[in-house]
């Protein structure tokens, strides 16, 4: 080529190599530098790992007889309605917050989810197929309403989410009278005669499989976790999605369908509520009020512990998928040694603020 | 006070209040104030004139506050101070008009005069808001705007904002005004108001430091010229001293322009190439900001753009490229009507556009070399042809093939695109769509910030690329670099075509007189 004769003089070139040993390496999904690692940059790196495995190492020590055995792993540990809902919303998150964006409704969301489903085969007589059809229906009407509002119109993300928060929430109440809803079934192992025939399929999507002994819902959780990684680290809207988040204006000038894409991301987040909706009230047989509340924390939670676990500062899917597991040991680790729910909560939020400062002291350190 | 005030300008022979001694300043890559000495005494009007980049804005900032200088002092009448930040400045009598207009559009005229001077209170604790509209209504009945001060700013013209900014220089009774491009958005009658207020702050004793491209006027209103070039003062003198001419000299510099002319010929740059048209732009409109803009490019052909800082040559280039919206034009790639609305359309029918700000504009600062390269041609590398995911070999190869081809000094593909020099940086950028294959290149000001061996490199690969047959519209407010490189050059004034340049029409005093164009005299 004809610039090959381009002079290699760069003089304002500052960078030496004996500097390139203070920098850390990246993580796989933004393909940085993987050479010269010095154990200081492996401990902040993995640190949060270490600690990770620290904690575990400290329950099975003073809970040795019931932590982390088999039946604790798949009966506590991947308890499909408390697990499934924290690492699904948590990869929904993921999505939009690598994007820069901001999402408040996915909590909601998954309530009028499931309250849409259930009222629909129970108070409404409708087939499962019905139910389940018109519950994503009603998540793609949401997601586009989210993604055109913010994405095209230029609202703020934050804002329009906070407004679906409390409008979804407003019409689960209208669809379901505020009142929870149970599933008619004659047995509560899921066995045995149901009063509307199909929704035994309904029920049975959250019931545990002979496989491990795991639940339905984990194992849907497992594909959809393995789909959402290949999504962002391997295909190209997933590179656009790491580009939007790392600099909008740039992305956009390099051609990239930047509104499209963020307004993906809330397509997206609003599918993976639904779900979540449909599988935790299978699971419980029936609606509860407020049902996506308590998931609205601790997916952010997830989330940005996951963000301090593999490269500080940069969402990523398995990342998100450290962060839920990590938070989900320490919950049932406390309950396993009894302690009060109140000092669980505070662990928590400890943990949150250390690992996000982990992140913080190590961006700032580049 | 009366408007009658037509006598000339009073240059006091008193000893200076205010005296700049030695400053110096650098940026990253640019000495930007070169030693600077200045003294200015009261009732003074001192012009500062210099080219974009010249250090006059940085001077100023120094002056208020906004900046430290690494040497040098400032002494005001004959003690050193130390202006920490711009309420330093105001408490000392310093009070600056600035180019971008800082007004709070929510609240009125009169809270917008006394913003920050402390309003006046009563009872020590309430605002006395009838006081407060009387003290700027004084100021701007001076103005002669007609500005109600109750009216809320927002809802004014660009124009009168810009009134109530000098308003608030006014009242805080200043010992010198500084006023950045003041009359840029004014009419004749406003900018003659304007010339008879800043005469009774001369007759009052208040010095004034007014920074202007437009020579007409600071030959009209200035005692005193200073002229800056590259950082330093070269120059100062009284105005009546300078004619446009000379002035325009002066703001140049001779031997830059030789160099620049020296360069041309040495590489042989002629006329634009006889070739097919491959760009042809038609009755551009931005509101406010580009005005009936056509031109055409030729397969093979340099075209420059030449102007001043917030002349429009920015918006123009943004506006073809789909990267902000058009309100009127017609865009033709070769001799075809294409519709271009966003970046993605205008890169599908072969243009390009290098953001003059390629650390927030190009760059996805996070991303490595390898994937900065390869983001704008991400669907030729898939690992199948239908199927949409990048295969890591594929790109590596490519990245590599450019990192060696444009010679990027990077300690590999894999380094994060932020510890990148300037000039690789702009080469990573290069890099990315010369893989597009793309017929139009748009370079703006490719050159800013990189030092002066890397930007005779850009120089050499702009001329290769365009002796490949690409055609490349090339944005720079040095007018050395234009006369050195270009093959045509079009000048661009306040939005608006203000002159073509061809072949060895092309001097810097040419682009200089195109630029600065001439303003309606002013009564």
């Amino acid at each position: 080529m004809a610039w090959k004769s381009w002079s290699s003089k760069v003089s304002d070139d500052h960078r030496t190599s004996s500097e390139d040993s203070t920098e850390f390496a990246a993580a796989d999904h933004l393909g940085a530098s993987r050479q010269r690692l010095s154990w200081r940059d492996l401990l902040a790196r993995y640190g949060l790992l270490l600690v990770f495995a620290g904690v575990i190492l400290l329950f099975k020590l003073l809970r040795w007889e019931i932590f982390l055995t088999k039946n604790y792993i798949t009966s506590v540990l991947f308890l499909s309605s408390s697990f499934v809902p924290l690492i699904l919303l948590g990869i929904a998150l993921t999505f939009v917050l690598a994007m820069g964006d901001f999402d408040l409704s996915f909590g909601s969301m998954m309530g009028l989810a499931g309250g849409t489903a259930v009222a629909l085969m129970v108070n409404y007589s409708q087939p499962v197929w019905v139910a389940i059809l018109a519950t994503f229906g009603v998540a793609v009407g949401v997601g586009l309403v989210n993604g055109i509002l913010i994405s095209y119109v230029g609202a703020s993300s934050f804002v329009i989410t906070l407004a679906g928060l409390v409008g979804l929430k407003g019409i689960e109440q209208l669809w379901t009278n505020n009142r929870p809803i149970t599933i008619p079934v004659t047995n509560q192992d899921g066995t045995g005669e149901f009063i509307y025939g199909d929704s035994a399929f309904y029920v049975g999507l959250g019931r545990n499989v002979e496989l491990w002994n795991l639940g339905r819902p984990v194992i849907i959780a497992f594909f959809i976790a393995i789909a959402a990684w290949v999504l962002m680290d391997k295909t190209e809207v997933g590179r656009y999605m790491y580009a939007i988040g790392g600099n909008k204006e740039a992305a956009r000038l390099a051609g990239i369908p930047v509104a499209r894409i963020r307004a993906l991301g809330f397509l997206l987040v609003a599918l993976i509520a639904a779900l979540v909706g449909i599988l935790n009230t299978g699971q419980l047989a029936g609606t509860r009020l407020n049902l996506g509340d308590a998931f609205l924390l601790d997916a952010y939670a997830a989330v940005f512990l996951g963000a301090a676990v593999f490269r500080p500062g940069q969402f990523s899917i398995p990342g998100t998928i450290v962060g839920a597991l990590f938070l989900r040991v320490i919950d049932v680790g406390l309950q396993a040694m009894q302690i009060r729910n109140a000092w669980i909560n505070i662990a928590k939020a400890g943990i949150l603020i250390i690992g996000v400062l982990i992140s913080q002291i190590m961006l700032r350190r580049r | 006070m009366t408007l009658t005030a037509t006598t000339e300008p009073i240059a006091d022979v008193t000893s200076p209040f205010l005296e700049i001694r030695d400053l110096v300043k650098h940026y990253p890559g640019v000495l930007a104030v070169d030693h600077v000495s200045l003294d200015i005494r009261p009732g003074e009007v001192v012009g500062l004139v210099g080219k974009n980049g010249a250090g006059k804005s940085t001077v100023i900032k120094i002056l208020a506050g906004a900046t430290q200088p690494e040497e040098g002092s400032i002494l005001l009448d004959g003690k050193e101070i130390h202006l920490h930040n711009p309420h330093d400045a105001t408490l000392r009598g310093l009070s600056f008009v600035h180019q971008e207009l800082s007004v709070v559009p929510e609240l009125s005229v009169a809270e917008n005069v006394e913003l920050g001077l402390g309003y006046p209170k009563r009872a020590g604790v309430l605002v006395d808001f009838r006081r407060m509209r009387r003290q700027s209504r004084e100021v701007l009945e001076q103005l002669g705007g007609g500005i109600p001060p109750r009216a809320p700013i927002g809802a004014l013209p660009t124009a009168q904002q810009r009134l109530v900014m000098i308003a608030r220089a006014l009242v805080t009774k200043a010992r010198l005004v500084v006023l950045d491009e003041p009359t840029g958005s004014l009419t004749d009658e406003e900018t003659s108001h304007l010339f008879s207020v800043i005469r009774n702050l001369s007759v009052d004793g208040v010095a004034v430091i007014y920074v202007s491209h437009r020579l007409e006027e600071i030959l009209q209103i200035t005692s005193r010229v200073v002229v800056m070039r590259d950082g330093s003062l070269v120059d100062d003198r009284p105005t009546e001293r300078y004619d446009t001419k000379t002035l325009i000299e002066e703001i140049t510099g001779e031997d830059a322009s030789a160099t620049a002319l020296e360069r041309r010929h040495s590489r042989g740059i002629g006329s634009p190439p006889d070739s097919d048209v491959v760009l042809d732009v038609e009755g551009l409109e931005v509101a406010g900001k580009v005005h009936d803009i056509s031109f055409s490019l030729r397969k093979g052909e340099i075209l420059g753009i030449a102007g001043l800082v917030g002349a429009g040559r920015t918006e123009m280039v943004r506006a073809i490229f789909g990267a902000d919206h058009r309100d009127a034009g017609v865009i033709r790639m070769n001799g075809e009507e294409v519709s271009i609305h966003k970046p993605a359309d205008a890169i599908a029918a072969g243009m390009v556009l290098l953001p003059e700000d390629r650390r927030n504009q190009g760059l996805i600062r996070d991303f490595n070399v390898r994937r900065n390269i390869t983001l704008g041609t991400l669907r030729d590398y898939r690992v199948r042809p239908r199927l949409p995911m990048p295969s890591t070999r594929k790109e590596r190869d490519a990245a590599r093939s450019t990192v060696g081809d444009l010679e990027i000094k990077t300690p590999s593909d894999l380094t994060p695109a932020a510890w990148l020099s300037g000039g690789n940086q702009q080469k990573l950028i290069l890099g990315r769509w010369l893989r597009s294959g793309a017929s139009v290149m748009i370079f703006d000001e490719p050159t800013h910030g990189i030092d002066v061996g890397a930007k005779e490199e850009v120089y050499i690969l702009i001329e290769q690329l365009a002796a490949d047959g690409k055609s490349i519209i090339f944005i720079s407010s040095e007018f050395g670099e234009l006369v050195g490189v270009c093959h045509r050059v079009i000048a661009v004034r306040e939005g608006r075509i203000a002159g073509e340049s061809v072949g060895g029409e092309i001097t810097e005093p040419r682009l200089l007189e195109h630029c600065y164009g001439h303003v309606p005299d002013i009564a």
